[in-house]
């Protein structure tokens, strides 16, 4: 009884351990993935903050390192009054 | 409980731990499931911050997007909606103050309410203000130590406007500016032949009250006493002082606030000259520039003297633009101009004084849509930088501009 005790305990313990290693993993990748989306967006939010205080700074035309930042991808103008950036085409953005 | 007469005393044995495979693997996977769910919550904290910035962005752009629509439609296009993707939308409504000088955007988004206020431009400054340091292409070299300039086309010196400029002549006073007939005999032998004006006359720091315009036209030299303690200006708003004559700082000026200080010096009633002696005046060995004879006032005209004539040397910071349509004179050791600087003319240095000259280079960034009075502009009328309500005063409370 106290063998059967035993051995059931371990087995339990081992079940418990994979159960939860599984699921740390899961959330871990889980994780990993959400922390290159925010560090990229981080970078995006960067190089639209330089684009919004200086829209010279890149050449008239889609701003590709900005896609996926909005629904919409972003593109710099020759207006009239300058340069700037303005929201472009929906279809375009999801590329 | 009792054992022996006394207390049995349960103590903990590390070696539970190693019999009982259960506990060890509880502690285990509660440590690994704290670490993990920490570096979660970490990276969804980081995730709501960063669509919280993405959002303000967005209501950034579409602010901008909605001023540039209104201007350019002459106040037609007021109400907008911007559909940015990803469930943003912001609605924006665009209004003018009545003389249609400055505007503001209203965005909503999620129920949350923010305000830009922005100055509508009538046009574009001249290309040259994006240059800190720039001489005309004519003009004649610069003494050795300074920094070479960048050299400008004889059209691109930028043109004044003086349409509703505040003019100061003969005995006013104003703008926390004041005629003074002594100030010229004071610095300089035989005086000047002008009328002259002071800047801060005895203050140590003058909140100067500025024109409707913007701009402040003196007829006749401007000067800033020397003195002791430097002159600490409050500018609410950006102020253009033409001085036609000559400007004359003796000390430090520095430059607090919202606005910013652009001198400008036009040789309108004479002419400009090295001044190699260093006593103001024409004279012997003074080498006349921009023309064959002299000609007005003795004190030439267009001229800035940075320190006084006949001065002694020291530092000098002038937290200003200078535009001299004339000649640039160092009568200190160390001059440091916080703003750009334009030279119509050349620069000397006079004697006595180690003439050095840095030009910090507060050049303006985006002359597109900058606003500086007093100067024409061209192109289409076009919004200013918007500027977060709240975040500084655009215009002064009562004020039209």
């Amino acid at each position: 009884m106290r063998a059967f005790a035993g051995v059931s305990e371990r087995s339990l313990s081992i079940v418990l351990l994979a159960v939860a290693v599984a699921c740390c993993l899961l959330v871990s990748v889980s994780t990993t993935a959400l922390e290159g989306a925010n560090d990229n967006r981080r970078d995006q939010l960067v190089l639209l903050d330089q684009l919004l205080a200086d829209p010279a700074v890149l050449p008239a035309g889609p701003v590709a390192r900005l896609d996926g930042l909005f629904g919409r991808r972003l593109v710099r103008v020759d207006a009239e009054h300058g340069p700037t950036v303005v929201f472009g085409d929906a279809k375009e953005a999801s590329r | 409980m009792r054992s022996g007469g006394g207390l049995m005393r349960l103590r903990f044995e590390p070696r539970w731990l190693l019999s009982s495979p259960l506990v060890c693997c509880s502690c285990l996977v509660g440590l690994a499931v704290l670490a993990v769910m920490a570096r979660a919550r970490a990276a969804l904290e980081e995730s709501t911050r960063l669509h919280a910035a993405l959002v303000g962005k967005a209501v950034q752009l579409a602010a901008e997007q909605a001023a540039a629509a209104y201007v350019s439609s002459g106040g037609v296009a007021m109400q907008h909606a911007f559909d940015a993707g990803r469930g943003i939308e912001v609605l924006t409504r665009v209004h003018a103050n009545g003389d249609f000088r400055y505007g503001m955007v209203e965005t909503r988004f999620g129920g949350v309410s923010e305000r830009f206020l922005f100055p509508i431009l009538t046009g574009e400054l001249p290309a040259v203000f994006s240059e800190s340091f720039s001489q005309r292409i004519d003009g004649p070299p610069l003494p050795a130590s300074w920094h070479l300039p960048q050299k400008m086309a004889a059209g691109a010196w930028p043109e004044v406007d003086l349409a509703g400029a505040h003019v100061l002549r003969d005995t006013a006073a104003s703008v926390g500016v004041s005629h003074d007939d002594g100030i010229a005999l004071l610095r300089m032998r035989l005086g000047t032949e002008r009328q002259d004006f002071l800047l801060g006359c005895g203050a140590t720091v003058l909140q100067p009250e500025i024109p409707e315009s913007g701009v402040l036209h003196v007829l006749g030299n401007l000067w800033v006493d020397r003195g002791s303690r430097q002159l600490v200006l409050q500018l609410s708003d950006s102020l253009t002082i033409v001085v036609d004559g000559n400007v004359y700082i003796g000390r430090s000026v520095v430059v607090r606030g919202e606005g910013q200080l652009t001198i400008v010096t036009r040789a309108v009633d004479g002419a400009s000259f090295a001044d190699r002696d260093g006593d103001g005046r024409f004279g012997p060995g003074d080498e006349l520039r921009g023309g064959r004879a002299m000609r007005g006032p003795e004190e030439g005209a267009g001229s800035v003297y940075l320190g006084l004539p006949n001065g002694r040397g020291g530092d000098l910071v002038v937290g200003a633009s200078v535009v001299a349509e004339g000649e640039l004179h160092v009568a200190v050791d160390r001059a440091r101009l916080g703003g750009s600087l334009m030279l119509g003319q050349g620069g000397t240095v006079l004697p006595g004084a180690a003439g050095g000259l840095e030009v910090a280079g507060r050049a303006i960034r985006d002359r597109l849509r900058a606003g500086l009075p007093g100067f024409v502009v061209r192109g289409q009328p076009r919004p200013g930088r918007l500027r977060p309500e709240g975040d500084q005063p655009l215009y002064r409370p009562g004020s039209s501009r």
